[in-house]
């Protein structure tokens, strides 16, 4: 029946599995990276500035601070995530969410 | 009117850009639009045997660029299509020979003359494509449902836009649709979606095209071949005609036949 399905096109879905998948996942990756175009030293130094920024707020847990760059829809992002213990003595309030 | 000028490119080698370039040109004579097609892979000419002219030649497009010989010279007329003509490339000279403004200037001679100029781009980034698409007011940018060649098209696309000439339209060529439907090839929805550009075609892989260019018949000619009535189909969307893309099924059939419908309604247009 699904085979019946898949050839008159109303399984179309039914290959999520293959090549294809990984072939959309890593041309995304791919795609990613040449378009930021951004070298790994000058992506460590945004990082560090976006990190020292954080910490001015927050006590940032630095060890377990991620950067990574995503496809979502239509939209290239930089996403961080950036762990915090608790707001640092001094610091003005920023918020009450925790991380 | 004055005429369009439109370029060809991909980035990567082997897509099918002079293959299409080819076959978009036929398409747009059978239109009934006078076209001039301009190969400007300087040192690896292609188009004239793909287009089945190369025992024609006599001067080419580093002779007008030189001022060896005037631009009509250079034009080689189709053999069944009289308002068809091809520009050859030089096979002995190099990239450097031409310019960005040779080419603009070459452009703006035929612009009064002719419906249609289609500049096939050489393979690249480098000063090849850059000549190509200096006179460009459209960028068709031609690629394989494969990652290196969706890569290298994203890469002509950032770089279109940083020129001012972008984004384009796509051509995919070389889908299989029942490996589509197997998940074992990008879609055209998945190749959209990546690039984020518009669609102007999608040419099946078809067995036709080799046999086309062995012959030096472009494959629209071809009345039986799905993969030609998709490059008509892309003439007339240039053309500012709306049209609906293809069926891509295999399969004999209701779709087959459909596309039979499709394909003896292009005939009459041709013969209108």
């Amino acid at each position: 029946m699904a085979g019946i399905l898949e050839r008159i096109g109303l399984l179309r879905r039914a290959g999520r599995g293959g090549s294809a998948a990984s072939a959309k996942e890593r041309l995304h990756f791919v795609l990613l990276h040449d378009r930021i175009d951004l070298s790994p030293e000058e992506l460590d130094r945004m990082k560090n500035e976006i990190l020292e920024v954080i910490s001015r707020y927050v006590a940032v847990e630095s060890e377990r601070v991620d950067f990574a760059l995503e496809h979502r829809r239509r939209d290239n992002l930089i996403v961080a995530e950036v762990p915090f213990s608790k707001q640092k003595p001094g610091a003005r309030q920023v918020g009450s969410e925790t991380g | 009117m004055e005429g369009k000028i439109v370029t060809i490119t991909s980035g990567k080698g082997g897509v099918g850009k002079t293959t299409a370039t080819a076959n978009i040109g036929v398409a747009l004579a059978q239109l009934g639009k006078r076209v001039v097609l301009i190969d400007a892979d300087i040192g690896l000419r292609n188009l004239d045997v793909v287009m089945g002219l190369e025992n024609r030649i006599v001067y080419n497009l580093v002779d007008v660029a030189e001022g060896r010989c005037k631009l009509r010279q250079a034009m080689i007329k189709h053999k069944l299509l009289p308002d068809l003509h091809l520009i050859p490339a030089s096979q002995t000279r190099d990239k450097s020979a031409v310019s960005q403004s040779d080419m603009i200037q070459v452009s703006d001679w035929l612009r009064p003359e002719v419906d249609y100029v289609l500049i096939d781009s050489p393979a690249g980034i480098e000063r090849g494509f850059r000549n190509a698409i200096a006179p460009a007011d459209e960028v068709l940018i031609v690629t394989n449902p494969e990652v290196s060649a969706v890569r290298d098209a994203d890469r002509i696309i950032g770089l279109l836009e940083a020129a001012g000439k972008g984004p384009g339209r796509l051509v995919l060529n070389r889908i299989r649709q029942d490996m589509v439907r197997k998940g074992e090839m990008l879609s055209a929805d998945d190749v959209t979606d990546i690039l984020a550009i518009k669609m102007i075609g999608i040419v099946p892989e078809d067995q036709y095209v080799v046999p086309a260019s062995n012959k030096g018949v472009p494959v629209v000619l071809n009345e039986g071949s799905r993969a030609g009535l998709a490059y008509h189909n892309i003439a007339r969307r240039l053309n500012g005609e709306t049209v609906p893309f293809l069926p891509l099924e295999e399969e004999d059939g209701f779709l087959r036949k459909l596309t039979r419908l499709f394909s003896s309604g292009n005939q009459l247009l041709k013969q209108g």
